[in-house]
């Protein structure tokens, strides 16, 4: 079992993401901002964390940042969420330092691909 | 010393003579050449046009294009809880302090985005699309019951034919959302079939108001293998008409976004609250402009004696497995 962390503003993505994960056996942590995200990354050490591009308080990219300076998270997998398609969201993702990036709205398949990819090694 | 008449005027017109004076010396100083300008005469008109450019940024060639980011961050920073919550003490170290940083990101930095999708009226978690699966099937979905929280479940083989039909009941608040798990059982003569499992929700007036489905693969014997389900985005997303709105002169638009899996043209029908049709039309979609959706508009003429409610609903139809295969509606009022 992973335990993942999910940080979006949306309620209802955060809801079908934690009731989706939760059917294949791992647990969702969930976070609405990017303050909360770093206080739950923090406590609950997750295996995985997605972020939405779009964050209230801070841009998804720079929460990557903050999270990737933090000693006892700087090697967990980021995966970069956003209902953008242009080439240039992705790239800003990597770039931040995300490992992984998913369009929206995500299709379950690929988030299920992702998670075990970086958790079942 | 009395004040005579005479005197008094002479030393006025001396008085005003000088302050005349004075004041004609300050003038000539102000236009002499030497006087310092903030900007040269002939670069007037282009701060002119700056400064209104300023005032209105989307008119400009060169404006940059303002992010909701951009917009979101507050100037002042937020203090940050990370410090504290370290489990082991850090050193200090030339590194900055792990806090969030609220630098307003460059113009251009941050992709446009585009609206959220909604999550769908009937979200099925499990099974997902083409799931092996034997009897009985266990499914988990998410979604507002219907009229007196009712909810259909059908479960059609590859022909068409109903193979189970179940209605369940929750006791819960009108619009409030409510988990479904359930168990179907069918049973089968082949050893597998396709199938498709189609959820539901009906109003007072028996229309559907939303329904979902996924096709399976059902098995006789065996182990289930279950995939993961792509049935929790809406597929066809209703942008007009705007529900509860009163709509008048015989023609609606109906438009939005669809993520159709064929590219057969979507049925449009106007319901009044019998349940009857008082306008249809197909919508085609757009060739997909996000991840498979596309838009569609269509006007629909409709033919009501009078105010009515009614519900307009979008659906995908089925072809030979089910009569439809995604549906959204939206219920609004209509006048002749």
């Amino acid at each position: 079992m992973a335990r993942i962390l999910f940080v979006d503003d949306d309620p209802d993505t955060l809801e079908t993401m934690t009731r989706a994960v939760q059917i294949f056996g791992h647990q969702a942590v969930i976070a609405s901002n990017g303050q909360e995200a770093l206080v739950k990354a923090v406590s609950s050490q997750p295996n995985l964390i997605f972020i939405d591009m779009r964050l209230p308080d801070i841009s998804g990219h720079e929460l990557i940042g903050q999270l990737n300076r933090l000693e006892e998270l700087k090697d967990v997998p980021i995966c970069m969420l956003t209902a953008s398609i242009e080439q240039e969201a992705e790239d800003l993702a990597k770039a931040a330092g995300a490992s992984e990036y998913l369009n929206k709205p995500v299709r379950l398949q690929k988030l299920i691909e992702i998670i075990r990819l970086y958790t079942e090694t | 010393m009395r004040w005579h008449p005479r005197c008094g005027a002479k030393s006025l017109h001396f008085v005003w003579a000088g302050i005349l004076v004075v004041l004609l010396a300050a003038c000539s100083a102000l236009t002499g050449p030497e006087l310092p300008t903030p900007l040269p005469p002939e670069y007037l008109p282009t701060a002119i046009a700056l400064t209104l450019e300023a005032g209105n940024p989307q008119i400009g060639p060169e404006a940059p294009s303002s992010s909701p980011e951009s917009t979101t961050i507050p100037e002042t920073p937020i203090p940050t809880e990370t410090a504290g919550l370290t489990s082991t003490p850090v050193p200090p170290t030339t590194e900055p302090p792990a806090t969030i940083s609220l630098e307003t990101p460059t113009a251009g930095s941050t992709p446009t985005a585009t609206p959220e999708f909604p999550i769908s009226g009937v979200q099925i978690f499990k099974p997902g699309d083409l799931s092996k699966v034997v009897s009985p099937i266990e499914i988990s979905a998410y979604m507002r019951p219907g009229d007196r929280g009712r909810v259909t479940l059908e479960l059609f083989g590859e022909d068409g034919r109903q193979l189970v039909r179940q209605i369940k009941t929750f006791n819960t608040t009108p619009g409030a959302r409510v988990n479904l798990n359930a168990e179907l059982e069918f049973g089968i003569q082949a050893a597998a079939e396709v199938g498709r499992l189609v959820i539901s929700a009906q109003d007072a007036a028996g229309r559907t108001v939303a329904l979902n489905s996924v096709d399976l693969i059902l098995l006789s014997l065996g182990q289930p293998d279950i995939n993961p389900s792509d049935a929790l985005w809406e597929d066809i997303i209703i942008q007009q008409p705007v529900a509860n709105t009163l709509i008048q002169g015989g023609t609606l638009v109906v438009s939005g976004l669809a993520n159709p899996d064929t590219d057969r043209p979507l049925h449009v029908e106007i319901l009044n609250d019998k349940n009857q049709v008082v306008g249809q039309r197909l919508a085609a979609v757009d060739r997909p402009v996000q991840d498979g959706y596309g838009s569609f508009a269509v006007e629909v003429p409709y033919q009501v004696s009078g105010f009515s409610s009614v519900r307009v609903i979008v659906y995908e139809d089925g072809e030979q497995m089910s009569p439809i295969r995604h549906l959204a509606s939206v219920e609004f009022l209509i006048s002749p």
